[in-house]
């Protein structure tokens, strides 16, 4: 199966370009991209990609593959036409071939403030919520920060300073929702301007790519939701 | 060491979701429609001036041309709307799963579909 892939080496390279590749995949195979760049290295160690956990768990291999940004390591060959085509992240500054930058997305990352506050006195033991409480951040909490989603948002590509993106304010909305952070209106009035927020068309693009099924864009909605009914 | 920065943007080899294509056409009809308001005001303004004026416009939508992009204004206009409405039921909270999403994308592109044909019907 033939594989192109993007390649840029800042050292040799003047500028990035496509190469391609032949990989052996038997046609009952499950085998994932992840695995065919592995063989891909066997072939040609030059190439450079991040990977660690090997089952969507660490958000390291987030790549655009066949036009749609997601993880190599669950992304099935045998879903894909060939010749599989593989970029890098979208619209994100290339440190080396399918390895990319990240510190505009973790820099929007902390600007939501990702971490619970809470200034009352601990209880002796745990602070507890109610069943109905912990389920109210299902689909919130199990982000893996793979910058698939705002690597592949419209209003990421235009604003990417100004607007969060999803993948934050996805953080956002997950810490509005928790019952034990009590800074939930000083956390509205940061994402009152017209771009933190306000940039999201509602266009899904995060939504759709998303490799852990979270639905970004509703969250955002949600978000606004909240501002509204705080009557801001 | 090449200093130069490079990033992977170009938009031929980016696929687009169902729901992104919903979402240019809305701004596409936007830009549409509110190009050809002038022209829709100054037909309208003859109209209004006299009978002379008002004859005249039977002329004007008699050239193919005219009538055409009177279509194609009402169409956009008509699927501007109906994107609009689909927002605005997403923004009170309901079909915000991506499944729906889809869905009333398609209802509105549907319904933007029976809304051409039935215009044509009419101007035609
Ligand atoms: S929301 Fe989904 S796509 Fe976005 S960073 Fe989190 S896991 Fe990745
Ligand atoms: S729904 Fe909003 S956050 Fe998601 S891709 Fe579209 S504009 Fe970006
Ligand atoms: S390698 Fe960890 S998410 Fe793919």
């Amino acid at each position: 199966m033939r594989f192109s892939i993007y390649r840029y080496n800042p050292e040799t390279d003047a500028k990035p370009y496509m190469k391609d590749y032949e990989v052996d995949v038997p046609h009952d195979s499950d085998m994932m991209v992840l695995q065919a760049l592995m063989l891909i290295k066997d072939q040609d160690e030059t190439l450079s990609f991040r990977a660690s956990c090997r089952e969507g768990v660490c958000g390291s291999d987030g790549m655009n593959i066949n036009g749609l940004n997601r993880l190599a390591c669950l992304t099935p060959v045998s879903s894909l036409k060939a010749p599989i085509t593989i970029r890098p992240l979208v619209n994100m500054t290339v440190i080396r071939d399918l390895v990319v930058d990240f510190t505009l997305f973790f820099q929007q990352y902390e600007k939501v403030q990702p971490y619970l506050q809470n200034h009352a006195e601990p209880p002796a033991t745990e602070r507890l919520q109610s069943p109905e409480e912990r389920a109210a951040l299902d689909g919130l909490y199990e982000c893996i920060l793979c910058a698939c989603c705002t690597s592949f948002c419209p209003s990421s590509w235009w604003n990417p300073e100004k607007f969060i993106g999803p993948a934050g304010l996805l953080w956002a909305a997950r810490f509005l929702a928790d019952t034990r952070d009590t800074a939930t209106e000083e956390r509205l009035a940061n994402l009152q301007d017209p771009f933190s927020v306000y940039r999201c068309r509602t266009i899904m693009n995060c939504t759709v790519v998303c490799p852990k099924n979270l639905n970004p864009a509703a969250a955002i909605a949600g978000i606004r939701h909240k501002m509204v009914e705080k009557g801001s | 060491m090449n200093k130069q920065r490079f990033m992977n943007f170009d938009l031929t080899t980016i696929r687009l979701p169902f729901t992104s294509i919903i979402s240019i056409l809305h701004r596409l009809s936007g830009i549409f429609v509110f190009l050809l308001i002038p022209f829709l005001l100054y037909i309208f303004d003859m109209a209004l001036s006299d009978s002379d004026g008002f004859a005249s416009i039977g002329a004007i939508l008699g050239n193919p041309i005219s009538r055409i992009s009177l279509w194609l204004f009402l169409v956009a206009l008509g699927y501007h709307f109906f994107a609009g409405v689909r927002h605005l039921i997403m923004d009170m909270g309901f079909g915000e799963g991506l499944k729906n999403a889809r869905t009333s994308g398609a209802v509105a592109l549907v319904i933007t579909l029976v809304w051409a044909l039935w215009i044509g019907v009419w101007l035609w």
